[in-house]
């Protein structure tokens, strides 16, 4: 297999919507990414977040104003005292904003990094953290982007108030058929025919380390026995990744 | 050059890359030289790999278990910092330098107060230097004060000298009129 991200149209839509956030003028900055699990949500982050050298936080299950003011503030730069973080809010978000907004050292203005908020489904348990984050944006005019589960576009939706503010709503559907035939034509270093390729797509449903593993498979095997190009009538009912085991009623479980 | 591909690659300053395997650590956890390759556009392969040693010979990502055949060497975080910075701190060298020594801090440091012991002494020696002058100048101005003026010191008190004159007239009439 060869090494590298493919660009699926979920990668794309997710870097064009940072691209609007960034240079569209005078709309509101904040979006919203969100998919279930294993639709290369962190991986697609992780990339376009070193593309445009992204400012990263994540959220826990704990986290206060404080705290998430305070993580901003280390992931800036910010080194206190003994590693003991700012004392009052405000001078969090000064310093913060300052750190935003103009060059370390000098005061010439820089241009705008995306802040991104992993697994800000906490976030919306306590409002002041989306107030605070809100307050940044709209200082520095840097855009936020929320990463969460399903859950989070429906919690949004709900609040009106907040929902105004999202003007990119991403969702992570996984690989279609299309983006199937991609990875495999990137990745793999043998033929892959379109029969088996839409095999591999129904079987894996879309999930794109379930893909990985079935196209590693599949090339392993071509190696073994000589084969330049792989059909689905040579790979038979071999299976493509190993699943979660389905198990029946325990005995005596239910008297 | 005629009938070359030109490939659109980025290219990334050497701390920048180190930022991006730092950022790349601090969103997934655990990184593989492949994982690189596929989170940092247009990466490659020796680059990543030069990338991890650096910061594994500083302290900064250790390895991961061992290595299994078939598998890549994973690598995590060994020190929590969020943002990785500029020069090393255990060693206060750049990451490219190949042996990461904290004996070499405290060699730079003694060196860094020697020389501010050294700057200290030559600006105490100024500033004395320069308030004795000082001191000097006052003292010549004090001087030139007294010379110019008119009413010279008699002990205590000054006394002018038209003044003196006409009391020492005044005395000898008194003393006349008593005779």
């Amino acid at each position: 297999m060869k090494h590298g991200t493919v660009k699926t149209k979920d990668v794309r839509r997710f870097d064009q919507g940072i691209d609007d956030l960034l240079n569209t003028d005078e709309i509101e900055r904040m979006g919203v990414l969100w998919g279930p699990p294993g639709t290369g949500k962190t991986t697609a982050l992780t990339l376009l977040a070193n593309k445009y050298d992204a400012v990263f936080i994540r959220a826990l299950g704990c986290s206060t104003v404080t705290s998430i003011l305070g993580d901003l503030c280390q992931m800036l730069g910010y080194v206190g005292r003994d590693g003991k973080r700012m004392q009052r809010r405000t001078d969090m978000i000064e310093f913060i904003c300052n750190r935003l907004t103009k060059e370390e050292g000098s005061n010439k203005e820089v241009s705008p990094r995306p802040i991104f908020v992993d697994e800000a489904d906490y976030c919306f348990s306590e409002p002041k953290i989306i107030d605070a984050l809100r307050d940044i944006y709209d200082i520095t005019k840097c855009p936020v982007i929320l990463i969460g589960m399903e859950e989070i576009a429906r919690t949004i939706r709900e609040s009106s108030k907040f929902a105004r503010r999202i003007t990119q709503w991403i969702e992570f559907k996984g690989l279609d058929l299309e983006d199937t035939a991609q990875v495999a034509i990137e990745m793999c270093e043998v033929n892959i025919l379109p029969d088996l390729i839409e095999y591999i797509h129904r079987e894996t449903a879309g999930n794109i380390g379930r893909v990985k593993i079935g196209l590693d498979k599949v090339e392993k095997y071509a190696r073994a026995n000589r084969l330049d190009s792989v059909s689905a009538a040579d790979w038979g009912e071999r299976p493509l990744y190993f699943d979660q085991p389905i198990f029946g009623r325990k005995s005596g479980s239910r008297k | 050059m005629k009938g070359m591909k030109m490939e659109n690659k980025k290219r990334y300053t050497a701390e920048e890359l180190r930022r991006c395997i730092w950022r790349s650590l601090d969103i997934m956890k655990t990184v593989t030289v492949p994982i690189l390759l596929g989170t940092i556009d247009g990466l490659g392969l020796g680059n990543a790999r030069k990338g991890l040693r650096q910061l594994e010979t500083h302290g900064y990502v250790v390895k991961k278990g061992g290595r299994v055949g078939g598998c890549h060497q994973k690598y995590v975080r060994a020190q929590n910092v969020p943002l990785l910075p500029p020069l090393c701190e255990r060693c206060g060298e750049e990451f490219a330098v190949k042996i990461c020594d904290p004996a070499l801090k405290r060699e730079r440091e003694k060196e860094r107060e020697k020389e501010g012991k050294q700057i200290e002494d030559t600006a105490r020696a100024a500033r004395e230097l320069f308030y004795e002058e000082k001191e000097k100048e006052r003292e010549k101005e004090r001087a030139g004060r007294k010379g110019a003026a008119d009413y010279p010191n008699e002990g205590d008190r000054v006394i002018p000298s038209e003044l003196k004159e006409r009391l020492e007239r005044q005395l000898e009439g008194v003393s006349h009129d008593a005779a």
